[in-house]
């Protein structure tokens, strides 16, 4: 991918769901309220039959978006290079508008942790990022979205704050963001900072795609549960969030106590109300 | 990538991956220190990931899980300790093992062992390809099975009924 890769060419997605098993019967009955389709690209690694005409039925319909957990750009042990083949036949089998992964590591020494780790702001990171960033670049043309993740601990070694940390990695890399602005609302409650203010230090060029969900809080601290129906402070942030930056898609995020998909359809409503009014 | 910044890096997300999975479950709180990371932030996450687990694997065993109530997660806990899967596969072998575990450690008590093979069963057949060769080879004596698709946007469920009068079900992806 060439260094001068503009963001701002990428196509308007419109709003859509992340694909879960539990929607695809259903997917069809709401056509008309999903423009596109986010896949986690680990469920597609399978050669089964089975998984792949259901790809092919996903793919003639929809436009989508693979979305991979573990790519662990994050990871000072470098790419895992099993994952990353299969990730660059998906890309390849897809050629969708573009990838994401997310800021975080989930594999170290050989140990996979199942859950997605956040790294230190440092520059250590911000060079491991880099590495594998390129790493994975050189294998695909695929534009590249990263995700930033709830923190459920940080480190007292940072060298950066939070949003120098992501204008660094945007600086650095080819890269866009895919802002889960239900991970902003959740770090900015639990380590008290005003996402606003986060928002506004970032690359608005870059601001391509964003998750929202639900969150949920218990024992004084807010959680990443993508379970519940987002809440109205999610939904004022979303709009911020659309209002200053480049958005192009907008996924809603729902992997628990998952509902009719009917049921989803205002949220999916609301958010393309507010992509059309102010992206 | 080899200077000292990035094998410090290196050993520390070792050190946490470490931190976070060989000792999981464990119901007295491990040294969790790092000079790096406030200590109770570590365990509160990683007590995230065991319960991520036990709330996986209980809906993968439902059997055992209505049948051990409150133990199942004691056990589970007792379980984790030793074991983690680097999969993408991971759940489903978590439950498989814990299952196997589970029926070494349960052998004295019969009404669980059947819960045991009952959900080992299910996970079987619900994660073949060739579910219903599955039920036809099935280790129980097989009376009659029927698949029932009457909620077109909803899973598809297969009831198996055996000799014995059990009747087990399964919910499948037509």
């Amino acid at each position: 991918m060439g260094n001068k890769f503009s963001f701002a060419t990428l196509p308007m997605l419109g709003v859509g769901i992340g694909y879960r098993q539990p929607f695809r019967n259903q997917l069809f009955l709401q056509r008309t309220a999903i423009d596109f389709l986010e896949l986690v690209a680990d469920h597609f690694f399978s050669i089964s039959l089975s998984s792949q005409d259901e790809l092919a039925c996903l793919q003639r319909n929809f436009p989508t978006i693979p979305h991979g957990l573990a790519l662990s750009l994050g990871s000072a042990d470098g790419l895992d290079p099993v994952y990353t083949k299969h990730f660059v036949q998906l890309l390849n089998s897809l050629q969708p508008a573009w990838c994401s992964d997310h800021i975080a590591f989930t594999r170290a020494n050989g140990i996979d942790i199942g859950h997605l780790t956040p790294l230190p702001k440092t520059r250590a990171s911000l060079r491991v990022l880099r590495h594998n960033i390129t790493a994975f670049q050189d294998q695909s043309p695929i534009p590249l979205l990263l995700e930033n993740i709830t923190e459920p601990f940080r480190y007292h070694d940072d060298q950066y704050g939070d949003a120098d940390f992501l204008c660094e990695i945007c600086e650095q890399n080819n890269v866009g963001i895919l802002m889960d602005v239900t991970n902003l609302f959740i770090n900015s409650q639990n380590y008290r900072f005003d996402p606003i203010t986060f928002l506004h230090r970032l690359p608005r060029e870059r601001l391509v795609q964003l998750h929202f969900v639900g969150a949920r809080y218990t024992e004084g601290q807010w959680h990443d549960a993508h379970s519940t129906p987002t809440q109205e402070e999610i939904w004022q942030l979303l709009t911020e969030v659309v209002k200053y930056g480049s958005v192009k898609g907008i996924i809603l995020e729902r992997d628990l106590n998952i509902p009719d998909l009917s049921e989803l359809v205002p949220e999916l409503q609301r958010a393309r109300t507010i992509l059309e009014e102010f992206g | 990538m080899s200077d000292n910044e990035i094998a410090e890096l290196q050993r520390q997300q070792a050190e946490i991956a470490r931190r976070l999975t060989e000792t999981m479950g464990a119901e007295s709180q491990p040294n969790l220190h790092s000079p790096n990371i406030d200590s109770p932030q570590l365990h509160a996450h990683r007590e995230t990931l065991v319960r991520k687990r036990i709330h996986q694997t209980s809906t993968l065993l439902p059997y055992c899980h209505r049948a051990l109530d409150n133990e199942f997660e004691k056990y589970f806990r007792e379980f984790a300790l030793a074991h983690h899967f680097n999969s993408v596969d991971a759940i489903r072998l978590d439950a498989l093992h814990f299952a196997n575990w589970l029926a070494a450690k349960a052998r004295p008590i019969p009404w669980l062992a059947s819960c045991i093979r009952l959900d080992r069963t299910r996970i079987e057949i619900q994660h073949s390809t060739r579910w219903g060769v599955k039920i036809l080879r099935l280790d129980y004596a097989l009376h009659h099975w029927k698949l029932d698709q009457s909620q077109p946007n909803k899973k598809a469920t297969v009831w198996i009924f055996l000799n014995s009068g059990s009747k087990l079900r399964v919910w499948l992806w037509p």
